[in-house]
């Protein structure tokens, strides 16, 4: 059981895809953990991408917009949910199926965090 | 990564598809722009491919068919094509269901004074009835467009019925088949579709930036580009001839390659034959979710309910002559209050699973079913899924539900 425990991320939206892409990057290349995200819509209806940092990140990512230009709208804190799987049991076995489907071992690997 | 965002884009493409691209990539040189070998084998597939989206569709002949960029590309070209500079402002019929593809044109139509847009109220079950369709008609209505099926609920739209109506009338049909081509069997001539944009990366299994729109003989569109045709270079204005009205500049003849192969995939191993997989699949997923308290489903799910009261001994499963009697493999939901975004992230971090949150460019969808603030999560299905991730993805929202 998670419970309701929550955490803060700050969510930087972006005007367009191009921007929030560039910023993902640069703080990978910078080694700045992020994530990029859903925009929430208790922030913003638009649709579109966000990348979130943990508030220790929030410094160094705000020297990187500034170093690289990249064009930000703003930078929100959000509390969200903290949620981790539990194992999942599913017994029914693969059908098969047409068309050239992933292996098994490639479509079960486990997640990985973006960016 | 189960994929579970089919309504966005199919992920998985028959092998052949790769193959095509390719090739035309190291062979092929500009359609219609010489007579040498590697243009001619352009030219010849991209003629391959023109004639065979005819039949597919049952278009007249080849040369209604012009390619585009996709259905975007296509629903303009049909919206703004209808409506040239300098023509008396018409009134045009559209629905609640419509994608942003064709609403934003119908808005840019608006604001410029050139037309009035009457829109088909949907219910709460994102249902459309054509009858309030015919009670939009005006004299100065000009044209009636419409998606043959909501990319949010999935539901499908009664295009014959509308068909109908604007033959009646005397109105152009525009249909948007996003959704639909390549999943279900469409047929122009005899459903009365006068014009028909589609994507070909869906449910038709191509690449992305392929597409087209089939203009029925006798219609005539403003083209939205002018430029090279590789004929009539003399002349000032673009050829009235279709295709070439609708295509100026060099066609996409590697993705076109990739896009005729895809179709003749589906032919060879039967449309009806995938449907009906996919039907199979939504309709587990449908059943998976609608289990989960606290989870709401959106969209009209009776067809499920009419084939299994038809068929009660035969294991809840009646053998449709055609596959998606009654709708497209999506499913979009809500768990309880929580924001679309957040249980869509979920899926994908914790769980492997892709969908779709937010507002699908659909925002009078979502108005109409009450989702406007909250979205939606959207699971959309291709025959390439297994029944284990149909499982996998139930059981993830059910472990999300329990934990919200």
């Amino acid at each position: 059981m998670n419970g309701n425990k929550t955490e803060t991320l700050y969510y930087i939206l972006f005007y367009n895809y191009t921007d929030g892409i560039a910023l993902a990057r640069h703080l990978k290349e910078s080694g700045v953990p992020s994530k990029v995200s859903t925009v929430p819509r208790d922030v913003s209806s638009a649709c579109g991408m966000a990348v979130s940092v943990e508030p220790g990140d929030l410094a160094a990512t705000r020297d990187i917009i500034e170093k690289s230009g990249i064009e930000i709208e703003k930078i929100v804190p959000v509390e969200r949910r903290v949620f981790k799987r539990k194992p999942i049991s599913v017994g029914v076995a693969d059908a098969g199926c047409a068309g050239n489907a992933e292996s098994e071992g490639e479509r079960h690997a486990p997640p990985s965090r973006q960016a | 990564m189960i994929y579970l965002d089919n309504a966005a884009t199919t992920l998985k493409k028959p092998d052949i598809v790769y193959k095509a691209v390719l090739d035309a990539m190291k062979n092929g040189g500009n359609s219609g722009r010489g007579t040498y070998g590697a243009a001619l084998e352009a030219a010849n597939t991209v003629f391959s491919a023109r004639k065979r989206i005819a039949a597919f569709f049952n278009a007249e002949r080849a040369n209604n068919v012009a390619f585009t960029s996709g259905a975007t590309e296509a629903l303009n070209t049909a919206i703004f094509g209808l409506v040239p500079y300098g023509s008396e402002p018409v009134h045009i019929i559209t629905t609640e269901c419509e994608h942003n593809s064709v609403l934003r044109p119908l808005y840019k139509l608006e604001s410029q004074g050139r037309a009035t847009v009457s829109f088909a109220k949907a219910d709460r079950l994102g249902r459309i009835n054509p009858d309030d369709i015919e009670s939009l008609v005006r004299p100065s209505t000009r044209f009636i467009v419409t998606t043959h099926a909501s990319n949010l609920t999935g539901n499908l739209i009664g295009i014959k019925s509308i068909a109908g109506i604007a033959r009646r009338h005397g109105l152009v049909y525009i249909v948007d088949a996003s959704q639909t081509a390549g999943s279900i069997p469409i047929d122009m001539r005899n459903t009365g579709i006068d014009i028909l944009c589609f994507t070909g990366h869906k449910g038709l299994l191509g690449p992305q930036g392929t597409g087209g729109i089939v203009v029925r003989d006798g219609i005539h569109l403003e083209p939205l580009k002018t430029g090279g045709t590789g004929v009539k270079s003399y002349s000032k204005s673009q050829p009235e001839e279709m295709p070439t009205l609708l295509e100026a500049g060099t066609l996409n003849s590697h993705g076109i390659a990739g896009l005729s192969a895809a179709i003749g995939y589906i032919e060879e191993t039967g449309l009806l034959k995938l449907g009906k997989k996919e039907e199979s699949l939504a309709e587990r997923l449908y059943r998976g979710l609608s289990d989960i308290e606290g989870v709401e489903i959106y969209g009209d799910f009776s067809c499920y309910e009419r084939q299994n009261s038809e068929n009660p001994e035969g294991g809840g499963k009646k053998e449709a002559e055609t596959p998606m009697q009654g709708r497209m493999p999506i499913v979009a939901f809500n768990v309880k209050d929580a924001e679309s975004g957040e249980v869509s992230d979920i899926l994908a971090e914790e769980f492997g699973i892709a969908s779709r949150p937010g507002a699908h460019c659909a925002p009078l969808m979502h108005k109409a079913l009450g989702t406007e603030k909250q979205g939606a999560v959207r699971f959309s299905i291709s025959h390439s899924n297994t029944e284990s991730d149909i499982d996998e993805a139930v059981d993830a929202v059910r472990q999300i539900a329990s934990e919200f």
